[in-house]
């Protein structure tokens, strides 16, 4: 069982891919990128995550390859390391500690033993570029303290930096001048832009640079969207600089092309550039990258690009520019306004995501499954434009139904509202829309839910908003005489003096709504639409409100804008407690009685978990967050966890993540998440690296029990699905010669049946005695979960088996017997 | 100084013509200028840029081509198949030849400045003998089939480049036959069925040859091979003109959009020899095609269609950062075209061809056709002054029809001149601003003027950018001299203290709230309007009454043909 150690916050996945440049490893099958105190490895082909190296203990800030050893990679962070990973394995190989911030990590083939980074020294925004000598020593962790100093006063941003022509110099650039500092001579040349008030120069701000890699040029990226090619800049008089301008907008990064020909070029017009020969002329685009080019790196090799957009993707290009492939974490570009949500099919992370869209975010795969088109309309980039904004979502009737809500203000008076009701479609697995409601109110919807009782006949939706209704919305028939088609409509108006609607809420049962009415909650039911009470507590307007749930469902709780927590009774109709909480966020756990509430104050955030019976909270942690939390939802458990101690109880069932107004996604956890990522991604990459040749068969069966071992220790969450590579029928299938196999008509039926989970588990009886009993006894230690699914692999195996040997001549047969017989595991040992 | 009331007259309708070719020269740093109308004007670039030498055109003799020979002689040659050397003394036509090969598109003077070729419509390029007094037809190249729009000696002289329609030639000086022919593309990639006009090409010592077409490339080519080296494409629109500058480290194109671009030669990394050609900055200082260019050794100067003659220094070459390594830009002709008779409130407008005649408050014109003359200044009385191109002022006693004096050489051509009405004071504007008053009775410079001199001049006096053109006298105040350029007129009050660099130069009139005393601290002699621009004439018609002649640019380009049309972004 789980240790319990103290509940912490935990970063839960979902951070930054885009924070600093992506990396390529040298043969350009990895891309590597930071995230959060992570590095994450990818695989370009298959947009996996391979590994991730954790090891920094805050921030990392740059990685590099190692330009001696392409198999190894430094990462440095804000904790004052630089780590050395070998990145196949996942392997930390070395630790530096330099002992002071470090912003960003620069290497050069040309200097062996020391790496550059960014430090800042005395004043909080004076940035200096050092050089750190990398001590030889065979010990993990090593004292680097020899720091000699390059370039002063510089910008924080390490696109702000270039090494030039194999490290004869370093060009960075800050505000209005360029500096070249030249490493042999121990010069430095300064090149001031214009920067004075009138309007034609205002812009002329550097924004980036970069160096060419064989020619004496620096390319240098400005704010009014020119790049600006230096040469001859050895000379402080006779220095002549080129400008190429397409970008309307700020550039935000450049790359040049490893062999120099081309220079890449990306801004706020979500296009890249490819500038050929370095003439304005002759460019070449790539549009349509969906958000903001914030970073774009050229892998060593030279036949892959990739750019990182601002939200938090990394589109790896080919050299012919075609894009290949999407890594996409959680979209953070912009303000969250649906709150968090669970999609109950996916148990996906259901939030805001592009422009327009519901991002739907896998938590345990740190993943994006898929975007939802909502607004579907072209979404035009440009500085101060208002957009039509998707403020409100919700789910219901067990994912079966997703209404949404946008809308866009541009004057007091003009407001364009649509609310839209989507269907869960079972065959094409993805939501269509059903019902487009135009003006659903007069006014902004405040709070939109389903009735998610289990018995509810017909799926029922409220909405309140500010005119002062709230409306019931109901399934019905559509004038269609065939009656298959279905719409919502409007089946209820309510108002109570005309205050605006705040709040709404549907009791457990479903049989109650609340709605609260800005000071004043009612109670309606919900068959016959009558008001049935009403509570006032004159302590400002209903912020949060919510049903209690199991054995408190005859609670309702309400959190005020004053800072007052009440709780009613709705037997007895009176208050049963209040408390002074400002409560920011309020979830209720949907598989426990437990409520969340986090209140802010000046210091922080801090969180209390009760139950509505009981004013006495279960469970308080102070200053979870520094900065106000936004959103917070309760994550069902697939596994429920059995903490014993009390405090951490409210966990067993449920997992809360909480979204701060910095847009990070926060959990509580008393392990470390990563720990958690399901080992079959890992596993699968692992397979797919080695090629298929008999030694594979002998090597990665041998593989395929270590990790059943490591299976057996890790708590396996999902349920293992036969990967095509496992089943060895149709490995065996496709790598046999096509003149030696049967028919394909002969072929078929065993081929489809290998692919069906089949739900006896007698087929063990059938094991024939060739299959290795090594492999059985593994199955046999391993848990009953696991074990289905082994077992029903072996089957398929060993029909599919016979029947190929009985094609197989003579001699195949025996060669074929004697290396699935033969133990070849000490191969696997060197 | 008081108050006046002013006519201010904006009918003057002078369009000035477009600039066709420059060509500089590099002994005396002259740059002959010549115009669509065939007028062909000299400007010093040692005296602040003065037009020093006129000579008026005709239409029937419109200059394709320019060049500088032998040292100091000047030639031109037209459509009209002529080729004309100009005597730059009596500024007058020394001799016209035709060269019969009918019209001359191109002409380029050898490297030693004894040989003249010129390409005609024919195909044919022609060499020319350049004799002490006149030209001597010597041979024919080896005829091409269309004409020869652009020449270029290498600079060994042995062989020359001739660019052509669809493709350029390499000549061999010697046996005179062709040794290459080199094919330019119609487009820099694809087809097109426009064909590709070379319009410019600059053979280098290394046999390098650069060439400029129709389709808006720069091509460098090797002459020893005849391969394409590299290319270029800098505009959409035609790339019409080329010039090398005489180290051979840098060249600057002229295109139809009115851009000028500047290529330089740099070394491709710090410590190898290798160099590379590199488009630097562009400049965008016309709206109108870009005819021509000239490289000087510290400026780029172009010219073209609107009729603004741009000179843009190159700051690495500037050695002081003073008032040379400015822009500038020359539009109007550094002489006063108009006249006016006080009296009768006439206004006399000279035009290139023609001459016309205002009357004041009324809009009857009369007009009459006459040949130009040259600056001359008459006085009221019985003095003439007469300053000729380069030498001193000569002051002439009209009545005994005798030289009176001569006013002492000063190295800058004169800009204006004029006689005060009761002193008989001598005022000279020179072209490096400088202003002078000589009294012709005492036959030395006044005492005001050698305070003048002594003190010096206010900086930004000396930095403004046009000539004086015009000096006249208040009829009833004796102490003030009104002076006027293009951009500013000005009064000089003789009774005021004179500006220091310390005091404001353009703020001569202080606050009227202010007390006397301030007033009279901070009053200096120089008082400068610059209400009216581009200012082409002013002058007192009376005591209470100026007339002012505008020329706004606005005007001179709604006149001119449209530019080439450009996308805007944004637009």
């Amino acid at each position: 069982m789980v240790e319990e150690e103290n509940i912490r916050v935990v970063r839960c996945g979902g951070s930054e891919l885009n924070f600093r440049r992506a990396v390529f490893s040298a043969d350009s099958k990895y891309i590597f990128c930071v995230s959060g105190d992570f590095v994450k490895v990818y695989s370009t082909v298959t947009e996996e995550c391979v590994h991730i190296l954790h090891g920094h203990r805050n921030l990392v800030t740059g990685i590099q390859l190692n330009p001696n050893n392409h198999l190894q990679l430094y990462s440095c962070s804000l904790d004052g390391t630089i780590k050395l990973w070998d990145y196949i394995d996942g392997i930390l190989i070395k630790t530096f500690i330099v002992g002071c911030k470090l912003h960003a990590l620069f290497t050069l083939a040309q200097a062996e033993d020391s790496v550059f980074v960014i430090v800042n020294k005395e004043k909080p925004d004076i940035f200096q570029l050092v050089s750190v000598k990398l001590p030889k020593s065979s010990s993990q962790e090593v004292e680097a303290k020899e720091l000699s100093f390059v370039l002063d006063y510089i910008n924080q941003s390490p696109k702000c930096i270039a090494f030039g022509n194999e490290g004869v110099y370093v060009a960075a650039v800050r505000e209005f001048y360029l500096s070249v500092y030249f490493f042999k001579k121990k010069t430095t040349s300064r090149f001031t832009l214009s920067s004075s008030r009138n309007k034609k120069h205002a812009k002329n701000n550097f924004t980036c640079v970069a160096c060419h890699p064989t020619e004496d040029c620096i390319a240098s990226g400005h704010m009014d969207g020119k790049i600006r090619l230096w040469r001859n800049f050895y000379d402080d008089k006779k220095y002549t600089y080129t400008c190429l301008h397409w970008h309307h907008d700020m550039v935000m990064d450049l790359a040049f092309s490893v062999t120099g020909t081309s220079l890449l070029s990306g801004g706020r017009e979500s296009v890249l550039v490819e500038w050929r020969d370095a003439t304005e002329k002759n460019k070449e685009f790539l549009p349509r990258l969906g958000a903001t080019i914030e970073h774009i790196s050229v892998s060593p090799a030279g036949d892959l690009f990739c750019t990182s957009h601002s939200d938090n993707k990394i589109i790896i290009i080919h050299r012919n520019l075609e894009a290949s492939a999407v890594i996409q974490g959680l979209v953070k570009d912009r303000s969250i306004f649906t709150g968090l949500m669970i999609d109950p099919r996916t148990k996906a992370l259901v939030l805001n995501g592009k422009p327009g869209h519901l991002q739907f975010y896998s938590l345990q795969s740190d993943k994006q499954l898929y975007n939802l088109d909502i607004i579907q309309q072209e979404y035009i980039n440009d500085y101060g434009l208002i957009q039509i904004e998707l403020t409100k979502a919700a789910f219901g009737c067990f994912g079966n139904w997703l209404a949404t809500v946008e809308q866009r203000q541009e004057k007091e008076t003009e407001l364009e509202l649509q609310m839209k009701l989507w269907m869960y479609n079972k065959k094409t697995q993805g939501f269509i829309l059903n019902t487009k409601i135009n003006m659903p109110h007069e006014d902004c919807i405040t709070a939109l839910c389903f009735c998610n009782a289990e018995k509810s006949e017909q799926p029922t939706l409220v909405t309140a908003s500010k005119d002062g209704y709230f409306k019931v919305w109901i399934l019905t028939d559509d004038s269609d005489i065939y009656k298959k088609a279905v719409g919502w409509t409007c089946d209820f108006v309510g108002s109570y003096h005309k205050y605006q609607a705040t709040n709404c809420c549907f009791s457990e049962d479903g049989s109650l709504l609340a709605v609260s009415f800005e000071e004043i909650v009612t109670i309606w039911d919900s068959i016959t639409w009558e008001l049935k009470c009403t509570f006032c507590q004159r302590a400002g307007k209903i912020r949060h409100l919510c049903f209690g749930r199991l054995t408190c469902s005859k609670y309702l709780l309400g959190a005020t804008e004053n800072g007052i927590l009440c709780c009613w009774n709705l037997l007895s109709c009176a208050l049963e407690w209040n408390a002074k909480l400002n409560v920011r966020v309020m979830e209720p756990d949907p598989n426990s009685e437990n409520i969340a509430a986090i209140s802010q104050s000046s210091v922080g955030s801090d969180l209390f978990v009760f139950k509505p019976s009981e004013p006495r909270p279960l469970y308080i942690q102070k200053g979870i967050s520094r900065e106000e939390v936004q959103w917070g939802v309760f994550v069902p458990r697939d596994v429920p966890e059995s903490f014993t101690s009390e405090a951490y109880q409210w966990l067993n069932r449920s997992q809360f993540y909480f979204l701060t107004k910095s847009q990070s996604l926060l959990t509580f956890s008393t392990e470390s998440p990563e720990e958690k990522l399901t080992p079959t991604s890992k596993q699968l990459l692992a397979e797919e690296s080695l090629p298929t040749t008999p030694f594979y068969f002998i090597l990665g069966k041998h593989r395929q029990q270590q990790d059943e071992k490591l299976n057996e220790t890790l708590e396996n969450e999902l349920v293992q699905l036969p990967l095509t590579e496992n089943i060895p029928a149709i490995s065996e299938l496709l790598h046999t010669p096509a003149h030696v196999l049967p028919s394909a008509a002969f072929l078929c039926s065993m081929f489809v049946n290998s692919l069906l989970l089949s739900k006896e588990t007698k087929s063990a009886k059938e094991i024939p005695e060739d299959v290795d009993m090594e492999e059985e006894k593994e199955s046999e230690d391993s848990d009953e979960e696991n074990d289905v699914t082994k077992k029903v692999q072996d089957t398929s195996n060993t029909g599919l088996g016979e029947d190929i040997i009985h094609q197989l001549s003579k001699s195949e047969e025996k060669e074929l017997r004697k290396f699935r017989k033969i133990d070849y595991s000490w191969i696997a040992a060197l | 100084m008081g108050e006046f009331k002013v006519h201010r007259v904006r009918f003057f309708n002078y369009v000035p013509s477009g600039i066709r070719c420059v060509a500089y020269n590099n002994q005396s740093n002259r740059l002959a200028v010549s115009r669509t109308d065939g007028t062909v004007e000299i400007y010093n670039l040692s005296a602040n840029y003065f037009q020093e030498k006129f000579f008026p055109g005709h239409e029937s003799r419109a200059t394709e081509a320019l060049c500088w020979a032998e040292g100091q002689r000047l030639f031109s040659a037209g459509l009209n198949g002529e080729i004309m050397e100009y005597d730059l003394q009596a500024l007058n036509i020394k001799y016209a030849m035709d060269a019969f090969g009918g019209p001359i598109w191109s002409m380029a003077a050898s490297p030693s400045g004894s040989q003249l070729l010129v390409g005609c419509e024919d195909g044919s390029v022609k060499l020319f003998q350049i004799t002490p007094d006149k030209i001597q037809f010597e041979r024919n190249f080896d005829r091409q089939k269309s004409r020869i729009l652009s020449l270029s000696w290498h600079p060994s002289g042995t062989h020359i480049a001739a660019g052509s329609i669809d493709y350029i030639s390499v000549f061999d000086v010697k046996s005179g036959s062709a040794v290459h022919k080199m094919i330019v593309d119609r487009q820099y990639m694809g087809v097109s069925k426009r064909k590709c006009i070379v319009w410019g090409v600059a053979f280098l010592s290394d046999g390098t040859i650069i060439s400029v077409d129709s389709a808006g490339k720069v091509q460098f080519w090797d002459s020893a091979t005849g391969t394409l080296v590299k290319s270029h494409l800098i505009a959409n629109a035609d790339v019409q003109s080329i010039a090398v500058a005489d180290q051979e480290d840098s060249f600057v194109v002229g295109t139809a959009e009115g851009t000028v671009f500047h290529f330089q030669l740099v070394p491709v990394t710090s410590n190898s020899s290798e160099k590379q050609w590199v488009r630097t900055k562009p400049f965008q200082h016309h709206t109108h095609d870009v005819r021509t260019v000239a490289h000087s050794p510290t400026a780029l100067i172009s010219g073209g269609t609107d009729t603004h003659l741009v000179f843009r220094p190159l700051m690495e070459k500037v050695q002081v950062k003073n008032y040379d390594a400015a822009l500038r830009k020359i539009t109007f002709p550094h002489r006063c075209l108009i006249s006016c008779s006080k009296k009768r409130q006439l206004l006399l407008f000279q035009f290139a061809h023609h001459l016309e005649l205002w009357r004041l408050g009324s809009t009857v014109a009369t007009g009459t056709v006459e040949a130009m003359c040259l600056l001359a200044v008459s006085p009221d009385g019985n003095w003439l002054a007469a300053s000729g191109t380069s030498a001193g002022v000569h002051v002439y006693n009209v009545k005994q029809l005798k030289l009176h004096c001569t006013v002492p050489a000063y190295n800058f051509p004169v800009t204006a001149m004029a006689i005060a009405p009761n002193t008989n004071n001598l005022v000279i504007a020179h072209s490096d601003q400088q202003v002078f008053e000589y009294s012709i009775p005492d036959k030395q410079y006044t005492d005001w003027s050698r305070t003048v001199q002594k003190q010096g001049f206010h900086h930004l006096w000396l930095q403004r950018d046009t000539p004086i053109t015009h000096i006249s006298f208040h009829p009833k105040r004796p102490m003030h001299i009104l002076l006027h350029d293009a951009y500013m007129f000005c009064i000089i009050d003789k009774s005021l203290p004179l500006p220091n660099d310390k005091t404001l130069l353009y703020n001569p009139f202080p606050p009227t709230n202010e007390s006397d005393v301030v007033r009279r601290r901070t009053a200096h002699a120089f008082k400068i309007s610059k209400i009216y621009k581009p200012l082409l004439f002013m002058d007192l018609l009376d005591e209470r009454t100026l007339v002012a002649v505008e020329r706004p640019l606005d005007d001179i380009i709604a006149q001119l043909p449209p530019p080439i049309k450009k996308k805007k972004f944004g637009t």
